[in-house]
């Protein structure tokens, strides 16, 4: 029915979303009555997601540029203002105005561990293993991350625990973790913690700002804080608010 | 729409596209704080929403659209921001508000992206060992949607042969590499 050329034009556009409706049918018949063909496909559609998640990443790559650069002239107008405008005295005069209100606010605002703990612990959002709703699958790995998300975190632990004895992925100690400062048991939270720092994967950025959760946790201010240094150091996740932070320890 | 401020947001001019991204980045931030969400989350949303147009205008989407580029965004920024909320399990709380926030905007629904699969993760790590002229023709047809003609005008290949062998060469090695 086809000959080659009509066939390569044919998954060229295929492959570019550009077949009409009808053209699309035709093609997916062949595809399905040609085994090398569909693997061809295959290959190719896959080759594409990557492709364009690679562009996606430089874009938001660009994007981030974009605002680190805004950011920095931002930053260099505001201070001219400042400078060019006020005469030094003024600035001093308000700088004490400033820091005298700031201390009637550190004292009125309560900076109780526990209360920030709870302001600013939620567990990481399961990104690992997505769980499609009415999923028939239950291996361990599921019903683990199942459990997570119903936020039956004693169950959660036990079945993290099961499978990093098996495979020894990284992310278990990590939501192991999170589970466990959820259940209020941050102390076993943390050398899981600092093991999850040693190895390397996705989620190992995020796991100082957890760091600094459990030890808030356990109202371990100097920890706490040690932690959050790092988180804003590495511009880690949970960098804004672990500045916030800093200011209100 | 505006067709020079898309030609701008379809090239990879990266002066033109800061320009663009900076144009409507200070009133995007006015308006999603509507919905009291902080600067970081927001511009988050703002990069995800400049990303998705950008991707849409790539994709030949929006040539036939009337709307202009500004209120095509928002409409994006506007579906991402709802999305956020939900994440956040604030929709019942704030949805009597929304309505009455930031209606003269048209939410524009995107179709979410499924995750990539193991051998694709693996791909992406393999295309970035490819040399740049495999980088470039994949991106040319794969990304861009080009045809084997116009790449073979565009990256000045002799003749269609020509890009074509080499689109082959490219996928070839990456074969090799993931041993497929």
């Amino acid at each position: 029915m086809y000959n080659p050329m009509d066939k390569d034009k044919l998954l060229e556009k295929y492959l570019q979303n550009k077949l009409t409706a009808n053209e699309r049918k035709q093609f997916e018949v062949l595809i399905e009555s040609d085994p090398t063909l569909k693997k061809e496909v295959e290959f190719e559609l896959d080759v594409k997601r990557a492709v364009i998640a690679n562009e996606d990443e430089s874009f938001r790559n660009l994007l981030a540029e974009f605002e680190s650069e805004a950011d920095s002239i931002e930053n260099v107008l505001t201070e001219k203002k400042e400078t060019s405008r006020f005469p030094t005295k003024w600035l001093i005069a308000a700088s004490i105005v400033l820091i005298a209100s700031l201390t009637i606010l550190q004292f009125n605002q309560s900076s109780d561990p526990q209360e920030l703990f709870a302001q600013n612990f939620e567990p990481y959002t399961n990104v690992t293993h997505p769980i499609t709703r009415g999923e028939s699958s239950n291996t361990a790995k599921t019903m683990a991350f199942i459990a997570y998300e119903s936020e039956n975190y004693a169950e959660a632990i036990t079945l993290f625990d099961e499978l990093y004895a098996v495979d020894q992925e990284p992310y278990y100690l990590f939501y192991k973790a999170n589970a466990l400062i959820q259940l209020e048991r941050a102390s076993e939270a943390i050398p899981l913690l600092k093991q999850h720092l040693q190895l390397d994967d996705d989620l190992t950025t995020n796991s100082n700002w957890y760091l600094a959760m459990a030890y808030l946790s356990l109202q371990d201010t100097e920890n706490a804080k040690l932690a959050l240094e790092k988180v804003v150091a590495a511009n880690a996740y949970g960098a804004e608010k672990a500045k916030k932070l800093l200011t209100e320890l | 729409m505006n067709q020079q401020a898309l030609k701008d947001l379809k090239s990879d001019d990266r002066l033109k596209l800061k320009q663009l991204y900076n144009q409507y980045r200070g009133e995007f931030l006015g308006f999603g704080r509507r919905y009291r969400l902080d600067q970081e989350d927001l511009l988050d949303v703002y990069q995800e929403a400049f990303l998705a147009l950008r991707k849409r205008a790539v994709e030949g989407k929006l040539e036939s659209i009337d709307s202009s580029l500004k209120t095509y965004l928002f409409g994006i920024g506007k579906y991402k921001i709802y999305d956020l909320l939900k994440a956040k399990k604030r929709e019942v709380s704030y949805e009597s508000e929304m309505h009455v926030v930031g209606h003269e905007i048209q939410e524009i629904e995107l179709d979410k992206e499924p995750l990539l699969t193991e051998k694709q993760i693996i791909l992406r790590k393999f295309l970035n060992e490819l040399g740049e002229k495999c980088r470039q023709v994949l991106t040319m047809f794969y990304y861009r949607g080009l045809s084997i003609k116009e790449i073979t005008e565009l990256a000045g290949y002799g003749n269609e042969n020509v890009a074509k062998a080499q689109k082959s060469r490219c996928l070839k090695s990456l074969r090799e590499l993931c041993n497929v």
